[in-house]
């Protein structure tokens, strides 16, 4: 019996795949990683969750070329990479806090040649969760309920964290004019 | 705030992110590259951990006394230094892994044989460190200790593999894991290297990462480093081999069926036996891209095919009596782009008897028949790189009536020992029946235990499953991954026979499932088997009765352009 095959590696695929991918991949990069960048608030792990979320979507090309809406796909992927990306460096400046002894950790600086919007600054001192879900449905305009099925969430708290979220950022954004008055 | 207010804001602030160019989609595949490099370096070093393997705290110079010498292949020349290459930097394998304790770092050093002859590693994998003073003082420990699981609990014994045989083109690889103390903030920025034995050339381990007016070579004395061998292919180890390594497959591995949808990924060409000749096709449009004349010396043409890994390289076999086997390689479109090459394969008699190409095209299994009997009682497997063989015998008659290599190196769970096993078809013919019953069956043969006989491989499905009224067992198809069997299964119920290909596991043996409709076996018959299976088992194609797509349980018609013959035919006659 011949022995099992392995399936090709995507940089061999036809020419006419690839070249569909990278139509894909110029017409969809961009708003990826706008919308990380909203997520995250750092251009360059914006950049390397939407490129790694790319080439695992180069991977998978044949398979995604089939589906209605691959960026969809990617938008997913990308999403739970940056969230893990936030995480994990929350967790490292903690961990550096305690073994330099700092008591807070220092302030994330903004992505390279992006300025930070007062909306966008408000936007950042936001819990993740809930700036993600603001960011999916005000840049990205998806409902709640594609939210919830894109993130696995159930729609309620999806609609929950929307409120919260929308009430959070007024508070920033009031507490930054009510800043810049005293300054004055 | 009005929500047209904030979804306008939020676009002018995010707009000329989204408006800036995409970089060069090259960038995006340099990246898949890396990743699928990191993937098999994290691999290797999860499934060493997943086989079983803890690396001990040993100082090299207690390094215990080796406590069991394999047989092993015949030792060769010393290595000589020219004759080895190191990567010139260690890759460090990379992990998602977060922690509040500093994690220790993980190398992966690679040392190949770039020679035209095969060579004796000796010291493998001990390294002399380079380094500031701080680092040499840091303790470096070898080896391996190696749980495997046995009948009244898990057997525990260190080895430390002292001497490996390096084909040529053949790497070995060592991971070096430096343990950083938990205050250790400021440790490991020491630039520092190793070198391997033999060799003179170092791998430079760890870049400085300090630089400018701080820069410091820092190394924390309670740091430790610990260096333990890793089992490529092809790599045979000839001193302190355990005596058998773990049979049973990783429980990671998934005992149903994958789910279905998951889409074919087929290799596009395949082989077959047309009158003398062999015949490429295009199983997407049934284009014929190759013909391939038997040589002049086998003028009766060829009498079987079997094919690699890679979708390119295949083997045929030519000659009656004494069979000669020639390797042949296929471009991109499908034409021959190396034409027949003769291989250093023994002239043995089996014409007509099943052979099979690894994966990674360097060794060919062959089933020996008995001179002047039917009887093939014997596999023999064929180091294609310099014609070494080893042979495996049954001590009692018997038939291997089909051959089947899955790959390790494509399953994230068994890259341990990184050798490829083979699943093959056997009938014992001895004459205690209820013994010959208790043999047969498609048993598991896995090269990385010693011995020599063919009964010491697994049997993994019994002759005697069955599936409903299926029953019996042939053209077997083992996944690369090693992860399903696909085989044909035929039912004589009520004098009609049918068949349908049944995909079991390739862990328990269990049957999964009927992936095929069952085909009418009436008349001449209709051949009916697995085709191919892509590595993980997801998606596979089948011809029985009706040709098709099998994704998880669900078959799918499909014309695969295969000339499926009527008759009933050896299991060479195609190659996918």
């Amino acid at each position: 019996m011949p022995g099992p095959r392995t399936q090709r590696a995507p940089e061999e695929q036809p020419v006419a795949r690839t070249s569909e991918f990278e139509s894909f991949y110029q017409a969809s990069y961009g708003r990826i990683v706008a919308l990380l960048f909203g997520v995250l608030g750092d251009r360059q792990e914006a950049e390397d969750a939407a490129q790694e979320a790319f080439a695992r979507a180069l991977a998978r090309w044949p398979r995604l070329s089939s589906y209605d809406v691959p960026e969809a796909w990617v938008r997913r992927v990308a999403l739970r990479l940056a969230v893990d990306s936030g995480r994990r460096w929350r967790r490292s400046i903690r961990l550096s806090a305690r073994l330099t002894g700092a008591r807070q950790a220092p302030p994330r600086e903004p992505g390279d040649r992006v300025a930070f919007s007062d909306l966008g600054s408000a936007l950042m001192r936001l819990p993740l969760r809930e700036r993600e879900v603001l960011v999916l449905h005000y840049f990205a305009d998806m409902t709640a309920e594609r939210i919830a099925a894109e993130r696995s969430l159930p729609p309620g708290t999806v609609k929950a964290r929307l409120v919260a979220g929308r009430k959070r950022l007024e508070r920033e954004l009031a507490a930054d004019r009510q800043e810049a008055r005293d300054a004055r | 705030m009005r929500d047209d207010q904030l979804r306008e804001g939020i676009a002018a602030w995010l707009g000329p992110v989204q408006q800036a160019p995409a970089p060069d989609a090259a960038v995006i595949r340099r990246r898949l590259r890396r990743r699928r490099a990191r993937q098999a370096a994290a691999g290797t070093v999860a499934c060493a951990l997943a086989a079983g393997v803890a690396i001990t705290l040993v100082h090299g110079s207690t390094a215990p006394t080796p406590s069991a010498v394999g047989p092993g292949p015949t030792a060769q020349e010393p290595c000589r230094a020219s004759q080895l290459r190191v990567d010139p930097e260690a890759a460090l394998v990379r992990t998602n892994a977060v922690s509040m304790e500093p994690l220790p770092d993980t190398y992966l050093l690679r040392i190949r044989n770039v020679g035209r002859a095969a060579c004796t590693l000796t010291g493998w994998p001990r390294v002399s460190i380079a380094a500031p003073r701080a680092m040499r003082a840091v303790p470096v420990s070898y080896g391996t200790l190696i749980t495997r699981p046995a009948r009244h609990g898990a057997v525990s014994r260190v080895v430390e593999p002292a001497r490996i045989v390096l084909a040529p083109r053949a790497q070995a690889a060592a991971m070096v894991t430096v343990t950083y103390p938990l205050d250790g903030v400021n440790c490991g920025t020491a630039e520092w290297s190793v070198t391997p034995p033999q060799s003179d050339r170092p791998t430079l381990v760890r870049r400085v990462r300090v630089s400018g007016p701080h820069r410091q070579l820092q190394i924390c004395a309670t740091s430790s480093v610990t260096v333990s061998p890793v089992y490529p292919a092809t790599v045979p180890v000839t001193q302190n081999y355990p005596r058998s390594a773990p049979q049973e497959l990783p429980g990671s591995l998934s005992g149903s069926l994958p789910a279905s949808g998951a889409g074919p990924g087929a290799a596009p060409y395949f082989m077959v036996l047309r009158n003398r000749d062999a015949v490429v096709y295009d199983w997407r449009t049934g284009r014929v891209t190759a013909r391939i004349r038997p040589p002049g010396t086998a003028p009766q043409g060829f009498t079987g095919v079997a094919a690699a890994g890679d979708d390119r390289t295949f083997v045929l076999a030519a000659g009656t009596g004494h069979s000669r086997f020639y390797e042949v390689a296929l471009g991109q479109d499908g034409t021959v782009s190396q034409p027949l090459a003769q291989l250093p394969v023994p002239p043995v008699a089996s014409s007509g008897s099943p052979f099979a190409l690894a994966p990674d095209a360097t060794e060919l299994a062959l089933a020996l028949p008995q001179p002047g009997g039917v009887a093939a009682d014997e596999i023999m497997v064929v180091s294609l790189a310099d014609g070494a063989t080893r042979i495996w015998r049954s001590p009692d008659p018997g038939l291997v009536y089909a051959m089947s290599w899955d790959d390790p190196l494509a399953s994230p769970g068994e890259t341990w020992s990184g050798r490829p096993r083979l699943l093959f078809g056997w009938t014992d013919g001895t004459r205690a029946r209820r013994t010959a019953r208790q043999r047969s069956g498609l048993r598991l043969l896995d090269p990385r235990v010693p011995g020599t006989s063919l009964l010491g491989s697994r049997l993994l499905i019994p002759a005697s499953a069955r599936v409903g009224a299926l029953r019996t067992l042939n053209y077997p198809l083992i996944t690369a991954a090693g992860t399903f069997v696909f085989a044909t299964m035929t039912s004589h119920e009520g004098g009609n026979a049918q068949a349908a290909v049944v995909a079991f596991s390739a862990a328990t043996g269990r049957p999964l499932g009927v992936v095929t409709p069952l085909a009418g076996e009436s008349g001449f018959g209709t051949w009916c088997g697995a085709l191919w299976a892509n590595a993980s088992g997801s998606a596979a194609l089948a011809a029985c009765g009706v040709q098709g797509m099998v994704n998880g349980a669900h078959f799918g018609a499909e014309n695969l352009h295969f000339p499926a013959p009527n008759l009933s035919v050896g299991s060479n006659f195609f190659a996918w």
